[in-house]
């Protein structure tokens, strides 16, 4: 979807320039409308004196009384004031037309008409004509008056005119971007804030918000916190149900070896077989409750301490291998996921490279569009043939080694729930088994970015 | 060995007591965390069995006092809670082991028997002083000329003290704190008696008498 800001920015400069553009129009058009009546009204009364001053002798010829044309600018050639008197027999035109001639009609008694033409020297005149008639003669009185002048005022004015209306919409739509940007701010900000809640950096988002979005901003805050506590009730209540599970379990499996001798041993393998299936069944179960998923984290992990707290952790349970885990991070990371479930992932891919490694573990952690943990050990690796079944053996319960393949299953598990996907290949690098899991990174930010 | 068991679970307690008795442990237990802590406290446990989830005090602050306090006993957690994350803040908190529950007895023990080792910096596997080698799982010694011995419960837990103390002088009171639970009848006089037993065993070079201080374990003697 289109960003607000792109959308209410366009939508405003759209309207903005439709009513510039029609405003400069209107004026434009008023102003010619206006100076051309004025012209043509000046031109009538003109029209009107030259009437009286005209003569009908005694012929039937049309005479100018002379005195009557009190102004120079009809004797001057070319002055751009012009008439042209006609009647059915005589034609008398100014002086000022020297040479040249007016194309007019000529018109009954009554009769009006306006021509826009250009005269000599490529005047631009409007011409009124008029017929009248006077002592039953029709005579068609034609006046001009070159407007080259006015046009060009009004041209200068609309050249004014535009620049100030064009300077107006540019620093409008400039005031109408800072006010938006001003406006939006507060979403920026929240944009910003979920991005780092999901990146775990804080825990709820702020609440000084306007209160258009204040409820939004509520919430969200109210979800998050009832999704943490949902989170953490389930948790909890899940590791009370595997303590009260577990420890009759103990008990259970404690009297079974004491009493061994006494009881049948048919009886002792197949109760014993179903106690480890039950608590592969709880182990497994239970975990794959436990796991808070992708999303805002609640407890982020860190990726130094957390990770090398692990392999402390395991250098402790391996002891007597002193064996030697490799942490390699290719850059320092921040890594958006659940302390608990990432923990869970890490600490079952090692402790599976551990088992069966003889000296070397090494964890590679890389960070691009996905996550990817590589854990690779100098074991004794897998045959090919043998690699999909690695995730299907705590299904299957494979009792060879205590605990043995329900770390892989889980491993499959916290996978599926992130949306990752797990590989497995023979080390380059140790030669024994190579585990590589990748996991898309949350991208909360996406394409609900109000950026531009 | 002496080991002591923080447990509330009395059932679990009693059997798993008798199991790392058998193993030659010599076992007191609790079932309360503050209880559990002054215990700790005392400077007389070799390794310590740690529950979690105690009442009155949890586990893991227990635990943290201990290490607080600058005692270094090693503490092996028995707990329910072993998702990886309660691991890792076990070890962080300065646990040396970590076993979850249910668990097989016989791992309990070699992953007992392991940290006992390392905590008197020994390697893993059958213990070795000179000429000598006693097998823990078995509870036999066989000596240079590859005969094997049997060893009674005390004589078993006496000599492994030695073996895992050695070339110190071991008072008859520090030996008996070792090998006898807190509520056994102790008789140091008892102890002289085993001695004596374990000499015609692995023969009288090993073990040194100090006159009115106690005995000395001589590790280097072929």
């Amino acid at each position: 979807m289109l960003s607000l800001q792109k959308r209410l920015g366009s939508g405003l400069l759209i309207s903005l320039t439709i009513v510039f553009g029609s405003l400069w129009l209107v004026t434009r058009i008023a102003i010619e409308h206006l100076a051309e009546e004025y012209v043509v009204s000046r031109l009538s009364h003109d029209s009107e004196s030259l009437l009286a001053a005209v003569q009908i002798n005694t012929k039937g010829q049309v005479q100018m009384d002379s005195t009557h044309i009190a102004p120079t600018i009809y004797q001057r050639p070319f002055s751009g004031h012009y008439y042209r008197i006609q009647s059915s027999h005589t034609m008398i035109r100014s002086r000022s037309l020297w040479d040249q001639d007016l194309d007019v009609p000529l018109l009954q008694s009554g009769e009006v008409t306006r021509i826009h033409t250009l005269g000599p020297l490529q005047q631009h005149l409007l011409i009124l004509v008029r017929g009248y008639q006077k002592q039953d003669i029709v005579i068609s009185i034609a006046i001009a008056e070159d407007l080259s002048q006015l046009d060009a005022e009004i041209a200068i004015f609309q050249r004014y005119f535009a620049i100030t209306a064009g300077t107006t919409l540019f620093i409008l739509i400039v005031l109408q971007i800072l006010i938006l940007r001003g406006g939006l701010h507060p979403l920026h900000r929240i944009t910003h804030e979920l991005r780092e809640l999901g990146q775990g950096q804080r825990h709820s988002l702020e609440v000084d918000t306007p209160h258009e979005i204040a409820p939004l901003v509520h919430e969200v805050n109210r979800l998050l916190v009832s999704n943490i506590q949902r989170v953490n009730r389930s948790r909890n209540a899940m590791a009370d149900l595997a303590h009260a599970l577990k420890r009759p379990l103990t008990v259970i499996q404690q009297h079974l070896q004491e009493h061994r001798k006494a009881l049948p041993s048919s009886f002792t393998t197949v109760t014993e077989s179903q106690l480890q299936n039950i608590r592969h069944s709880i182990e497994h179960i239970l975990r794959r409750a436990n796991l808070a998923g992708s999303g805002p984290a609640i407890v982020r992990l860190d990726a130094h301490t957390d990770i090398q707290d692990l392999i402390n952790s395991l250098q402790h349970m391996y002891f007597d291998k002193q064996l030697h885990i490799d942490y390699v991070q290719i850059e320092p990371l921040t890594i958006a996921f659940d302390r608990q479930d990432m923990l869970e992932l890490l600490g079952n891919l090692l402790d599976n490279a551990c088992k069966w490694a003889r000296h070397l573990v090494r964890l590679e952690l890389v960070k691009n569009t996905e996550l990817c943990i590589k854990v690779e050990d100098d074991g004794p690796g897998v045959a090919d043939t043998d690699r999909a079944k690695l995730l299907q053996r705590g299904n299957r319960l494979d009792e060879s080694t205590e605990g043995h393949g329900l770390g892989l299953a889980i491993v499959k598990d916290i996978v599926d729930q992130y949306n990752g996907h797990i590989d497995f290949s023979s080390s380059d690098r140790l030669g024994g088994l190579c585990v590589q899991v990748n996991l898309p990174i949350p991208d909360i930010n996406g394409s609900s970015t109000i950026n531009d | 060995m002496r080991l002591l068991l923080v447990e509330d679970d009395h059932v679990l307690v009693h059997s798993l007591s008798q199991s790392l008795q058998r193993a030659g442990y010599a076992v007191d237990s609790t079932d309360n965390g503050i209880e559990a802590e002054y215990l700790g406290n005392e400077n007389l446990y070799d390794v310590i069995i740690l529950d979690l989830g105690l009442p009155d005090r949890a586990g893991l602050e227990v635990l943290k006092n201990w290490r607080q306090q600058g005692n270094t006993v090693p503490v092996l957690v028995l707990t329910a809670r072993n998702a990886w994350h309660e691991r890792v803040d076990g070890f962080k908190t300065g646990a040396d082991d970590y076993l979850g529950k249910p668990f097989h007895v016989e791992e309990l023990i070699v992953r007992l028997n392991a940290l006992m080792h390392r905590a008197q910096q020994q390697p893993g596997g059958l213990l070795h002083a000179g000429d000598i080698t006693l097998n823990e799982e078995t509870q036999m010694v066989s000596t240079a000329d590859g005969t094997q011995h049997v060893l009674t419960g005390t004589e078993f837990r006496l000599l492994r003290y030695f073996i895992l103390h050695p070339n110190r002088v071991l008072s008859k009171s520090i030996l008996t704190d070792h090998v006898y639970e807190q509520d056994a009848d102790k008789d140091s006089n008892v102890i002289e008696t085993y001695v004596k037993r374990l000499r015609q065993k692995i023969g009288k070079s090993h073990i040194e008498t100090r006159r009115g201080q106690g005995y000395v374990f001589k590790s280097g003697i072929n």
